[in-house]
């Protein structure tokens, strides 16, 4: 047999060994392959530029991010991979294989590894960046569409890193192959069963630091947020690094204490070795733990935000269009004109408003002066039948007081809440006191035209007002309602060209009031997904590796529990808890540590964080026992294998 | 005096991948009494931890009958069958095959723990085994801190400790030096004294077996013949010598314990 062929053969005789290396070492190929040609689209480019220099930044950074992330990925898949083979190697040089020899068949090998899991991870990058470029296009209302493109340049690089990558990899391997001796290598791999040892001190102080830590993240708002975060970050590690290698073991003594629980059926076995399982691994699941609480918090926050921007947006226009008239200004367009071209552009107009607002001051709210808005009762009615809502009680003498900002990213200031509120009229000597029926956060105006706070009058009130005041303090407001704001982008492009008057504070919309912020907040939320995804498969493969590394060990120890007499149900359920403990544990802790960590984010901010966090987390978790059970499967049919059943 | 094993005719034909088929039993009859001590000899491939895994219902037969203790093992399902196996059969394998995770202590009362039994009455049983074992001091430590004769001891004590109709040991010295095994064969004979366990052991090691009462030798699948122990063992360790030289066949491998 040649060299060559037993390279070959030794693969495709050990394919479930090489097929987790491959399919690691494919699925970063195709995520960095499909990075790179998405982040070099040139339609993307030129959006890119637009950015500005923090854009630029993040997008280098996440480059950098994901290539070292893709590296340290293939290295530790390779490593765990070629630690599973030290036997075998030792076999081989005690038949005779010369260390040259040897050497070479693990060149060809990761050379015969490398070209194919190129080129499948490029194929496959090929057709996802199709369906990608489609969704994103969709996703971030692009001036056009990005068009599909075969990214030849983006193909070059990706191969180009990847062969240097894995020759990296197979010299750093063949180091390693040279060095050990013989004997190491065959004797297996046991005998790390040091004792169990902890400390309760240390024990105890992890779960308290972890509460603690816990607790400061739940009440850390805007003004400590400096000062606590620190603190926050070291109680948190060191509280999850202790979790495992001291509490682990304090909660296993614990337990056996109760006797007659510890000595029923499976427990026994549960426990002692879930005990070792999580001490030996201690290292690799806090890693995995601060690896997933990193991602999901990263992934959560970009979600909320990006979500919120969207609900800002939505919330923050009641109608889908508005012009504003002030005295000596016109409406750039008449309403004949909006619905004309609404038309040709396939959106049907479903409402018009017209409004008037009176411009006053007050110093009850803030405790400084700041604006208010005056509408009419009647009017405010008329609003809020069209936009769907529950119409209020018109009133004789007091006022109804909407409060504007509560749609707001960031809620600047502390504001009082008076139950009269003292206005100020230009032109008029006196201060006007009016009393708030009751107030509602809700925006009904767009906030640009009219101020956060909005005082509805009675219509008697408001007409002598109107009728006092300078014209200068009165406007006009018109909003229009069509159908599919969402894709009236270049609707609203085609009447701001034609009102010549491109990014006019006279006329607004929801769609483009926000749109920069929106597409910054799109890309950042694909980056961070992406990034995401990442570091999912590589913590997944992480954890498959350590389970086949041991996997002929644990062989032998479930067949012998089999002829001890357990059945292969209670085998499946052993499994259950052996992989399971492995595969939920840190996915749990880490979803802990980002449930606190979103609470302080919707402190800071005006932003549902938690709810937005458990939906990732949700995700995640339902990931993760997708993984869990197809490894479960593999697991199960390799121990199970030749056992009579 | 009750019948503990009946085998009766049992055939067991493996079909490799092309059309051979390959008889590794053939026709074996045996009979075990309660408290006996029986021996299985004969050379490497002749069908001894074949014929061991089918009385540890691990493995079925192809053809014939079995009774153990009165049951039927080849007539039950999956589920009773390990509840049988923990509740009637005791096991010693060659490689000790002890849980590391696991203090000497808890090895042993795993097939117990396993059926659910009293915290209370697994500590009595403990305390009984282990003093007849000579591993009452041994019992907190951990499987790499004890010796390999100490190994085996406890590994009896845990094919013991449910007090099964029939204790099976394959080659359970073949990973022992001379003096281990001396230790180890000891507890087993003063078990099948004082308790009256009924044991059945496959070595192909003549000191080993001439602990038995009673050898029966195999050669190619089938019993060849059966000699019985007098008053001395060095007697019967000759005779042991003297059957094995007629039986002809290779004795110097070290064979291991196999599941399939
Ligand atoms: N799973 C199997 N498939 C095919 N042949 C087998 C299988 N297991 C054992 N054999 C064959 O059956 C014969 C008896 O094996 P075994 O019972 O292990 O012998 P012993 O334990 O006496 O050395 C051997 O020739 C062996 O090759
Ligand atoms: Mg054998």
């Amino acid at each position: 047999m040649t060299f060559r062929a037993l390279a070959l053969r030794n693969i495709t005789s050990n394919w479930h060994r090489y097929s987790a290396y491959f399919l690691s070492c494919t699925f970063s190929v195709t995520i960095f392959f499909l990075y790179i040609s998405y982040m070099y689209h040139p339609g993307l480019v030129q959006i890119q530029s637009q950015l500005g220099e923090i854009g630029q930044g993040i997008i280098v950074t996440c480059s950098i991010l994901i290539f070292g992330i893709s590296f340290f990925f293939v290295l530790y898949s390779s490593s765990g991979f070629i630690s599973s083979r030290q036997k075998e190697v030792g076999l081989f040089s005690l038949f005779g294989m010369s260390k040259w020899q040897l050497r070479l068949m693990f060149v060809y090998e990761n050379l015969l590894i490398a070209i194919a899991s190129i080129a499948v991870g490029i194929g496959t990058g090929t057709i996802l960046l199709k369906l990608f470029l489609m969704s994103m296009s969709y996703y971030m209302i692009l001036e056009s569409p990005l068009p599909f493109y075969f990214p030849i340049d983006a193909a070059i690089f990706t191969a180009v890193a990847y062969m240097a990558l894995f020759g990296l990899i197979t010299l750093w391997t063949l180091r390693k192959v040279g060095k050990k001796e013989l004997v190491e290598l065959i004797r297996s791999e046991k005998g790390n069963d040091q004792k169990l040892r902890f400390s309760w001190l240390l024990g105890i102080s992890s779960i308290v630091s972890l509460v603690y830590s816990y607790y400061l993240a739940w009440h850390t708002h805007v003004e400590h947020l400096g000062s606590r975060m620190f603190p926050i970050f070291v109680l948190a590690i060191a509280g999850t690094y202790f979790l495992y290698t001291q509490f682990s073991v304090l909660i296993v003594r614990v337990l056996k204490l109760n006797r007659s629980w510890y000595y029923n059926g499976t427990n026994l076995l549960n426990i002692s070795r879930a005990a070792h399982r999580v001490k030996e691994n201690a290292r690799v699941l806090f890693n995995i733990s601060i690896l997933v609480a990193v991602v999901l918090t990263s992934s959560a926050s970009v979600y909320a935000l990006d979500r919120s921007m969207h609900q800002h947006s939505r919330a923050s226009h009641s109608f889908a269009f508005s012009m504003l008239k002030v005295h000596d200004k016109p409406f750039l367009l008449t309403i004949d004109q909006v619905k004309t071209v609404a038309e040709q552009y396939q959106h049907q107009i479903t409402a018009v408003e017209e409004l008037e607002i009176i411009e006053a001051t007050s110093n009850s709210i803030y405790g400084r002066t700041g604006a208010v808005s005056l509408i009419r009762q009647s009017d405010l009615n008329r609003l809020l039948t069209t936009i769907g809502r529950q119409t209020l009680e018109p009133l004789d003498e007091d006022v109804y007081w909407f409060d504007q900002r509560v749609n707001e990213l960031f809620q600047g200031g502390n504001r009082i809440n008076p139950g009269t509120i003292e206005i100020q009229l230009e032109g008029l000597k006196q201060s006007l006191n009016l009393t708030i029926n009751q107030k509602i956060d809700d925006t009904l105006i767009p906030s640009r035209y009219a101020s956060g706070d909005v005082l509805a009058l009675p219509d008697l009130q408001w007409e002598q007002l109107y009728n006092q005041v300078s014209p200068k303090l009165i406007s006009k407001v018109i909003m229009v309602d069509w159908t599919n704001w969402e894709q009236s982008y270049w609707l609203v492009k085609e009447l701001e060209r034609l009102a010549d008057a491109p990014n006019s504070y006279y006329m607004t919309s929801r769609i483009t009031d926000n749109y920069e912020v929106q597409q910054t907040s799109s890309l950042g939320f694909f980056i961070g997904i992406f990034i995401s995804l990442m570091f999912f498969v590589a913590s997944g493969s992480i954890i498959y590796f350590k389970m086949f590394n041991d996997l002929q060990e644990d062989k032998s120890y479930y067949q012998s529990l089999i002829r001890i007499g357990l059945s292969i149900q209670e085998i499946k359920r052993v499994v259950n808890v052996q992989i399971g403990i492995i595969f939920f544990l840190p996915c749990i802790i880490g979803s802990l540590h980002t449930m606190f960590a979103m609470k302080t984010l919707s402190n800071i901010m005006n932003v549902d964080a938690m709810s937005y966090g458990f939906t990732i987390v949700l995700i995640f978790i339902v990931m993760q026992s997708l993984y869990f059970l197809a490894s479960r499967r593999a697991y199960l049919r390799v121990i199970l294998q030749g056992i009579a059943r | 005096m009750t019948t503990v094993l009946k085998v009766e005719q049992i055939t067991k034909i493996y079909a490799s991948r092309g059309k051979m088929t390959y008889t590794a039993l053939n026709d074996v009859n045996m009979q075990l009494e309660q408290g006996e001590f029986v021996g299985i000899m004969g050379p490497s491939g002749s069908g001894k931890t074949t014929l061991l895994n089918i009385l540890a219902t691990i493995d079925k037969p192809t053809a014939g009958r079995i009774s153990i203790n009165g049951h039927n093992p080849l007539k039950m399902s999956n589920r009773d069958l390990s509840k049988f196996r923990r509740r009637e059969l005791g096991y010693v394998f060659q490689d000790f095959n002890l849980i590391d995770s696991l203090s000497i202590k808890e090895n042993m009362i795993l097939p117990l723990a396993l059926d659910k039994v009293s915290s209370s009455e697994i500590e009595r049983r403990v305390q009984f085994i282990a003093e007849r074992l000579g591993i009452e001091n041994i019992l907190d430590k951990r499987t790499y801190e004890i010796s390999g004769g100490q190994k085996q001891r406890t590994a009896i004590a845990r094919a013991v400790i449910h007090e099964p109709s029939l204790l099976l040991a394959d080659e359970l010295t073949g990973n022992l030096d001379s003096r281990a095994a001396k230790s180890a064969m000891d507890a087993l004979e003063q078990l099948n004294t004082e308790l009256g366990t009924t044991v059945l052991v496959v070595t192909h090691d003549p000191f080993t077996a001439s602990y038995c009462k009673r050898i029966l030798f195999i050669k190619d699948g089938k019993l060849f013949t059966e000699i019985r122990r007098g008053s001395s063992r060095p007697a019967f360790f000759q005779q042991i010598l003297d059957t094995l030289s007629l039986l002809g066949g290779n004795f110097d491998d070290i064979p291991s314990t196999r599941l399939t």
